[in-house]
C-alpha cells in the first residue's frame, strides 16, 4: 500500500510531462506552420507579384512601342522612302529615331518586313536583309492585317518582346513594321522591384545548341548548356545556379507551376517558385524562377522556434519541478496520513478485536452466572437480559431487550419504581437502592409473582448512565426463612403455653394445694383436741416448711409467667417486671403507659409485648452500662406503640445481630420474631456511646373471649 | 338475718376452701351461706343470697377475681370484699383495692390472720395482711421520689378515631393530610383537633407534640 502511495508522483508526473511535451509540440508545430505559411504567402505574392508586373511591363511596352510604330507608319517620309523602296534613304530616316527610341525606351530591334515576310531592313544592323523572318507575331499580323505582340525566343536563346504592326497605306498593306526588345533588362528590374532573385531558365528542345553557344558569344555572355538535362539558363540575377532547381524543372511546367523549392546561395536561404513562360504562340517554353530571399524570415523563424523551445523546456522545466516537489509534498503527506490512517485502522481492529474478546469473556460470564442480570439504559429500556433472567422470568432475551423493565415488576410495586427512575434519570443521581441489597419481589411472564433479592449498581457508557441489577431467586430462601419464622414462632408460642400450663400448675394447684395443706395444718395445730406435744412441734415444723415451698413455687410460678398478666392487664404487669427489675438492677426505669386501660388485649399480644420488655431490659442490664431506661407503651388506635430507650454504651445493631445469629442467641432475634408473631415492626436503632432505641409498633388484637 | 355475718366462699380450689371452712367455723359469729368455685357462679349466689362478706379467690378459672370484684361491688355496695390470694405482688393489693376490696390476705398466712381480717371488713374497716404490708408501706416511702409510672388518664378518654389524629398531628401532618389519609373532612379533623386540645389539656400545637412524645407516640431524638 505504502508503494502505491509513493508512486503517485511518478504517476502523476509522466502525464503530466506527456500532456506538457505534447502541448508544446503541437504549439510549436502550429507556430512553425503559421510562420511557414507566412513565409510560403509571401513567397507566392511575390511570385504573382513578378508574373503581373512582367506582364505589365510587357503590355506597357507593347503599348508604347505600337505608338512608336504608329509615328512611323504616318511619317511621309518614311512612306515615301518605302514607297520607293529605297533601302539607304529609309536607313537614313529612321536610324534617327532608331538611335533616340534605343536610348530612350531601349528598343533593340527595328525591322522594315516585306510582304512576303523576309526582312528589307533591319535598322539596328542593316547589312543583313533579305531572309525569311518566321515569327508568329509576324505570322499572326500578317494574318489577322492587325497590330500583334508577344514575347519569342530568339535563335540565340534571348527572349525578346515583339510588336509587329502592319503597314497600311492608302488602305493598302505594303509591309510590315516591327520593333523588338530584348526583354534581359526586365529581369533586373523586376528583381530590383520584388527584391527577388530571378532566373530564366529555357526548354532545350527549343533551342540549338551551337546558336544558342554562339548567341552567348555574341552578347558576351557566360552560360552553360551542360548545367541542366533539359534547361538552360538564359538569364540570371545571382552568378551562382542552385543545382535544386534542375529537379524541379525537369517537370513539365503544369506539374511544377505550384510547386516549391528551397535552396541555400551564398549563406542565404531562398524560396523559389516558377513563372511559366509563355511565348506569343503560346507555347510553354519555360520558367522563370523566382527565388524569394528567406533567410531573415527563416532566421526570424527560427529565432522563434528557439524562443520557444527554449522557453517551454524553462516553463515546463519549472512546471515540472514545481509539480514534482508539490506532489512530492502531497505524497509525503499522503504517505504519512495513510500510514496514519493505518495504525489508527489497526488500532482500531485491535481494539475491536479485544472489544469482541471482551464482550464474548462478558457474555459468557454474564449467561454463567446463576443470578439474573439485567440491565437497563437510562430511558428504562433493557439491553441486558442474560440466560439466567430467561429463566427465571420466563422471557426470552430477544423478547426483552429493549423493552421497558415494567414488564418485570409488580403492579403495587410500579409507582415506586417509576418514581425512583424519574429521580435517577433527572437527577442523575443513584438512588438510595444503589450498591444496596433490597429484598423485593417480581414479575413472572405467566403473571405470577416471587421474592428476589436485588442488587443495582450504576455504571457510565458513552450512550450515559446505565444500571446493573443482579437478581437472585429467594423463594426457596423465603420458604425457609418463613418455615424458620414460623417455627420459631410456633416454639415460642410452645414455650409460653408450657410455660403458662406449667406456672399454672405450679401457682394454681401446687401453691394452692400446699397453702391448702398448710390451713390445714395450722388448723390441726390450733384445734382444741389434745394433741402431744412432740406432734404439735412437728406440725409447727411442717406448717414452716409448707410456707417455705408455697414461697418458691410461687416464686418458680412468677418467673415463669408474667405475674399479673392475666389479672392485671399488660400495663400493670409491665410496671409490676419495671419495678421488680429497677429494683434488683439498680437502673432507674421510667414506665408510662397510655390508652392502655380500657383494652382487652389478646393474650399472645400480651404475653409477646411482655417477653420483648423483659428480653430488652435483661439485654440492658447485661451489656448497655445505662443509667436509665424509659419504656413507653402507647395505644394509638389501630395500633400499639412501645419504645424503650436507655442511655447506654449503645452498639452496632447489623454486627450484634449477625453476632447473636452466630452465636444462637435468641436475644435480638427474639423481639425481631415476636414482633413478627404479633405482625408488627420493629427497629432497633443504637449509636455508640449514647444509647439504644428500640421502636415496635404492633396492631392491636383484642381479646377474642366475650365475658 | 340471724345477728351472723353471712360470709361467701369463693375459690376454685376445694380443699383450700375446707381450710378456709375450717378456720371460719371457729369464729361463731361468720355462717357460710355457700361457696363458688368459679365467677359465674359466685356471680350468681351473690345476686341470689347478698353475702355481707366474700372471701374472693384472685385466680379463678373463667375471670379473675379482681375483675369479680367490681362487678359484687356493683350488686351491692353492702357486700364487703376480703381478697384471699396466692399473689403478694403490691400491684395486685392496689389493684384489688381499686376495684372494690377492703382487705387482702395472701393464702399462706391464712390461718393466722383471716379471722382477724373477715372481722375488720366485716365491720368496713381495711385489712392489709401483716406479710405484704410491710412491702406497701416501703412503697409509700419510695414513691414520692420515684415517678416511674407515668399514666394519664385523660389519654384513655380519647376515641380511637381522636387517638389515630392524635399521632398524625404530631407527627407533623396538616389537618388536610390527615383528612385525605382517613377519608374525612378538613373540617372534621379540625373538630376532631379541638376536642383532642380539650380533653388532654392542650392549648398548643407545640404542648400537643410534647405530649406525644411523653407519652411515646413519636420520638424525639434527645440524643442530637
Amino acid at each position: 500500500m505504502t508503494n502505491k502511495v509513493e508512486k503517485i508522483r511518478t504517476r502523476i508526473l509522466i502525464p503530466i510531462a506527456a500532456t506538457l511535451v505534447l502541448v508544446l509540440t503541437v504549439s510549436m508545430i502550429s507556430v512553425y506552420w503559421m510562420q511557414r505559411r507566412q513565409i510560403e504567402e509571401t513567397v507566392r505574392s511575390r511570385l504573382d507579384g513578378i508574373q503581373l508586373l512582367f506582364n505589365t511591363e510587357l503590355e506597357n511596352d507593347a503599348e508604347l512601342y505600337g505608338k512608336l510604330i504608329d509615328q512611323i507608319r504616318d511619317d511621309e517620309l518614311m512612306q515615301q522612302a518605302w514607297m520607293k523602296r529605297d533601302r539607304e534613304e529609309l536607313y537614313q530616316h529612321s536610324i534617327t529615331l532608331f538611335n533616340e527610341i534605343r536610348n530612350k525606351h531601349q528598343v533593340s530591334h527595328f525591322y522594315f518586313i516585306d510582304l512576303d515576310r523576309t526582312c528589307y531592313l533591319r535598322v539596328h544592323n542593316k547589312e543583313q536583309y533579305g531572309d525569311l523572318l518566321q515569327r508568329t507575331t509576324l505570322d499572326k499580323a500578317a494574318e489577322k492585317k492587325q497590330p500583334v505582340w508577344g514575347i519569342e525566343l530568339g535563335t540565340f536563346g534571348t527572349f525578346t518582346l515583339r510588336v509587329v504592326h502592319p503597314w497600311i497605306i492608302d488602305d493598302q498593306l505594303v509591309g510590315y513594321l516591327e520593333f523588338g526588345k530584348e526583354i534581359k533588362h526586365l529581369t533586373s528590374l523586376l528583381s530590383n522591384i520584388m527584391g527577388v532573385e530571378l532566373f530564366f531558365a529555357i526548354d532545350k528542345r527549343l533551342l540549338d545548341r551551337e546558336a544558342w553557344d554562339e548567341g552567348m558569344r555574341m552578347m558576351g555572355r557566360s552560360g552553360d548548356w551542360d548545367t541542366f538535362a533539359d534547361f538552360v539558363i538564359i538569364d540570371q540575377t545571382l552568378e551562382d545556379i542552385p543545382i535544386e532547381m534542375g529537379n524541379h524543372l525537369k517537370q513539365i511546367h503544369s506539374k511544377h507551376a505550384n510547386s516549391r523549392f528551397s535552396v541555400s546561395v551564398n549563406d542565404k536561404e531562398f524560396r523559389g517558385g516558377f513563372i511559366p513562360l509563355i511565348d506569343a504562340g503560346d507555347i510553354d517554353v519555360g520558367d522563370i524562377i523566382v527565388l524569394s530571399d528567406v533567410t531573415s524570415d527563416l532566421a526570424s523563424l527560427r529565432l522563434l522556434f528557439t524562443l520557444f523551445v527554449s522557453m517551454s523546456i524553462v516553463l515546463g522545466g519549472i512546471l515540472f519541478t514545481l509539480f514534482y516537489f508539490y506532489l512530492g509534498r502531497v505524497e509525503h503527506n499522503l504517505v504519512s496520513t495513510h500510514s496514519k490512517l493505518k495504525s489508527e485502522i489497526d488500532e482500531r481492529n485491535q481494539a475491536q478485536q479485544s472489544l469482541e474478546k471482551s464482550e464474548k469473556l462478558f457474555r459468557a460470564v454474564v449467561d454463567s452466572g446463576k443470578d439474573a442480570m439485567i440491565a437497563i439504559d437510562r430511558k428504562g429500556l433493557l439491553f441486558i437480559f442474560n440466560q439466567a433472567a430467561e429463566e427465571m422470568f420466563g422471557f426470552s432475551s430477544e423478547e426483552m431487550v429493549g423493552q421497558s423493565i415494567s414488564m418485570l415488576i409488580p403492579g403495587n410495586f410500579m409507582g415506586k419504581h417509576s418514581q425512583a427512575m424519574k429521580t435517577f434519570l433527572m437527577t442523575k443521581q443513584p438512588t438510595s437502592m444503589m450498591g444496596r441489597t433490597v429484598e423485593l419481589s417480581a414479575k413472572r411472564s405467566d403473571g405470577s409473582l416471587f421474592p428476589i433479592e436485588l442488587s443495582l449498581s450504576v455504571g457510565t457508557h458513552q450512550e450515559g448512565m446505565f444500571i446493573v441489577g443482579t437478581i437472585r431467586d429467594i423463594t426457596a430462601r423465603k420458604n425457609s426463612e418463613e418455615n424458620i419464622h414460623t417455627l420459631t414462632q410456633q416454639l415460642i408460642m410452645a414455650q409460653e403455653s408450657e410455660r403458662r400450663k406449667i406456672a399454672l400448675d405450679l401457682h394454681d394447684n401446687l401453691a394452692q394445694n400446699l397453702s391448702a395443706s398448710k390451713i390445714a395444718c395450722d388448723n390441726a395445730i390450733n384445734s382444741e383436741s389434745t394433741i402431744s406435744d412432740q406432734i404439735l412441734e412437728k406440725l409447727k415444723s411442717l406448717s414452716l416448711l409448707l410456707q417455705d415451698s408455697i414461697s418458691v413455687v410461687r416464686q418458680m410460678a412468677y418467673e415463669l409467667r408474667p405475674p399479673g398478666l392475666d389479672q392485671l392487664g399488660i400495663s400493670n404487669a409491665l410496671f409490676s417486671y419495671c419495678e421488680d427489675f429497677s429494683e434488683n438492677s439498680g437502673i432507674k426505669v421510667v414506665y408510662s403507659s397510655a390508652g392502655l386501660d380500657n383494652l382487652e388485649m389478646d393474650f399472645e399480644t400480651e404475653i409477646n409485648l411482655f417477653r420483648i420488655v423483659q428480653e430488652a431490659l435483661n439485654n440492658i442490664r447485661n451489656h448497655a452500662d445505662a443509667e436509665q431506661v424509659s419504656v413507653k407503651i402507647v395505644a394509638t388506635y389501630p395500633n400499639i406503640i412501645l419504645r424503650i430507650e436507655d442511655d447506654g454504651v449503645g452498639f452496632n445493631v447489623d454486627e450484634k445481630m449477625e453476632e447473636a445469629i452466630r452465636n444462637k442467641r435468641m436475644g435480638l432475634q427474639g423481639m425481631r420474631e415476636r414482633t413478627r408473631v404479633l405482625q408488627g415492626e420493629i427497629r432497633i436503632e443504637s449509636i455508640v456511646d449514647k444509647g439504644t432505641k428500640i421502636f415496635i409498633e404492633i396492631p392491636l388484637r383484642e381479646k377474642k373471649i366475650e365475658r | 338475718m340471724s345477728g351472723k355475718i353471712s360470709v361467701l366462699i369463693i375459690d376454685d380450689h376445694p380443699v383450700f376452701r375446707e381450710g378456709l371452712k375450717t378456720i371460719i367455723r371457729k369464729n361463731e359469729k361468720f355462717e357460710i351461706v355457700a361457696e363458688a368455685g368459679n365467677a359465674r357462679d359466685a356471680k350468681k349466689l351473690a345476686e341470689d343470697l347478698r353475702p355481707d362478706l366474700v372471701l374472693m379467690d384472685i385466680s379463678l378459672p373463667d375471670e379473675n377475681g379482681i375483675r369479680l370484684s367490681k362487678e359484687i361491688k356493683n350488686i351491692s355496695e353492702q357486700i364487703q370484699i376480703l381478697v384471699v390470694s396466692m399473689h403478694s405482688k403490691i400491684e395486685y393489693i392496689a389493684e384489688a383495692f381499686k376495684n372494690g376490696a377492703t382487705g387482702f390476705i395472701v393464702k399462706e398466712s391464712a390461718s393466722e390472720n383471716l379471722l382477724q381480717g373477715m372481722e375488720m371488713v366485716a365491720d368496713g374497716k381495711f385489712f392489709l395482711d401483716s406479710s405484704v404490708s410491710s412491702k406497701v408501706i416501703q412503697k409509700l416511702i419510695e414513691s414520692p421520689d420515684r415517678e416511674t409510672k407515668i399514666t394519664d388518664a385523660a389519654y384513655n378518654a380519647l376515641t380511637p378515631r381522636e387517638q389515630e389524629i392524635l399521632r398524625m398531628l404530631a407527627e407533623g401532618s396538616s389537618a388536610k393530610q390527615c383528612a385525605d389519609k382517613l377519608f374525612i373532612s378538613s373540617k372534621t379533623v379540625e373538630n376532631h383537633r379541638t376536642n383532642i386540645m380539650n380533653k388532654l389539656d392542650l392549648h398548643s400545637t407545640i404542648e400537643l407534640v410534647r405530649y406525644a412524645a411523653k407519652l411515646g407516640l413519636i420520638d424525639v431524638d434527645l440524643w442530637k
